[in-house]
């Protein structure tokens, strides 16, 4: 008995040595993973809720860091059933450890109150916050009307509409 | 006695009703001066499908919170004003149901802000403005813009967007055209309606025409 789990231990320490020896020779050569067209969900640890989607056309992994391309992430409201927000950019670079996506081109965010465009950011995934580095110009869905002008403005529209 | 002087005794005269309100906690009520208001008949109607374009430097969106925080050279381009301020805070809050007559829209939306659908589940409830804020309301027609312009200049602006409510505190001053100003510690307008509050340290001072006249030349209807 004694004999065939010191039998096992051997076979185990021997398939750790070639997992490691396979992943330094990996790491050696600087290859990667590379996946196309691809779409990875990120879920909240505690809630199980969905925060986000990143879809994107290629991803190479590098250790911690995933190269993105034509990258678009969705993110998802407090039910994780209804998208809030939608960020697209042509290059960004996602920190698995820190859950953070960054980038320095062009950035354009698309939510039903405002469309943002900019150049660079920096996307925090656990907190659901974007950080758009220059050139910010944004088109707010609805003006600064106040509650009573949108009623004078509905009220006239309606008797337009009736005259017509 | 040449033009210097006439003009310059035209200015003095531009009669400084230094209203002085240098009172701690007290407050002055300016109805009739029409700031930040239409000039009577102008009737400008507000066709409310220009959307509201917003420039900075930086900007940090928070989903969870529905705040959204520009900095920099912050520039807003509205229907009704423009300001400009070194940041500025928008805060936003979920339509109350009063769409509900509306056909409901998705949520995922992503064509342009310009061709938007006019129904959206989110709305700006209130806007705060800090460093150098200078609020410029826009003329409605030719008439308005002989008024002069009309200018409000802070360093600090809370803006109810929904009640139309603005809070200016941090050396606040009111402009309309070339002498008519208004200065105080805190001075809170009303877009909607002809009120305007100035508390403590309240001072108006009108132009010669604006007092010639006996009364603002245009009051807001």
């Amino acid at each position: 008995m004694g004999r065939t789990d010191g039998k096992i231990s051997c076979l185990i320490l021997f398939f750790c040595i070639a997992a490691l020896a396979l992943v330094g020779a990996f790491a050696a050569d600087d290859t990667s993973l590379i996946m196309k067209k691809f779409r990875s969900p990120e879920y909240n640890k505690e809630t199980d809720e969905l925060l986000c989607i990143v879809y994107g056309e290629r991803a190479q992994l590098v250790g911690v860091l995933v190269n993105l391309e034509e990258l678009k992430i969705d993110w998802m409201g407090e039910d994780g059933k209804v998208v809030k927000g939608t960020v697209t950019t042509p290059k960004g670079i996602y920190d698995r450890s820190t859950k953070i996506i960054k980038g320095e081109d062009e950035v354009h965010y698309r939510s039903d109150a405002m469309d943002v465009d900019g150049v660079g950011f920096d996307a925090d995934q656990k907190r659901q916050t974007i950080h758009i580095r220059s050139k910010v110009k944004v088109v707010l869905r609805q003006n600064l009307m106040t509650d009573n002008e949108k009623d004078v403005l509905r009220k006239r529209n309606e008797k337009e509409a009736v005259k017509k | 006695m040449n033009t210097k002087t006439k003009s310059s005794r035209r200015l003095m005269t531009t009669l400084c009703v230094a209203v002085l309100l240098s009172f701690a906690g007290s407050s002055a009520f300016a109805q009739g001066l029409s700031f930040f208001q239409p000039a009577k008949g102008t009737d400008k109607k507000r066709a409310g499908k220009v959307p509201t374009v917003i420039n900075s430097d930086v900007m940090d969106i928070d989903i969870p919170k529905n705040i959204a925080v520009f900095s920099g050279n912050v520039k807003v381009d509205d229907e009704e004003m423009t300001i400009t301020c070194k940041k500025m805070t928008i805060f936003l809050e979920d339509k109350k149901s009063e769409a509900s007559t509306a056909p409901a829209t998705p949520a995922k939306k992503t064509e342009p802000a310009g061709e938007a659908a006019p129904e959206e589940s989110k709305q700006i409830s209130r806007i705060i403005c800090e460093q150098d804020v200078v609020i410029i309301r826009k003329a409605g027609d030719d008439k308005e813009k002989a008024e002069g312009e009309q200018k409000a200049v802070a360093g600090h602006a809370d803006y109810d967007v929904k009640t139309g409510k603005i809070v200016l505190t941090k050396d606040p001053i009111l402009q309309r055209g070339q002498g008519n100003v208004i200065k105080g510690e805190i001075i809170v307008l009303w877009r909607d309606s002809e009120k305007l509050e100035v508390h403590q340290r309240g001072e108006i001072t009108l132009s010669n025409e604006t007092i010639e006249t006996g009364k603002d030349k245009n009051p807001a209807p």
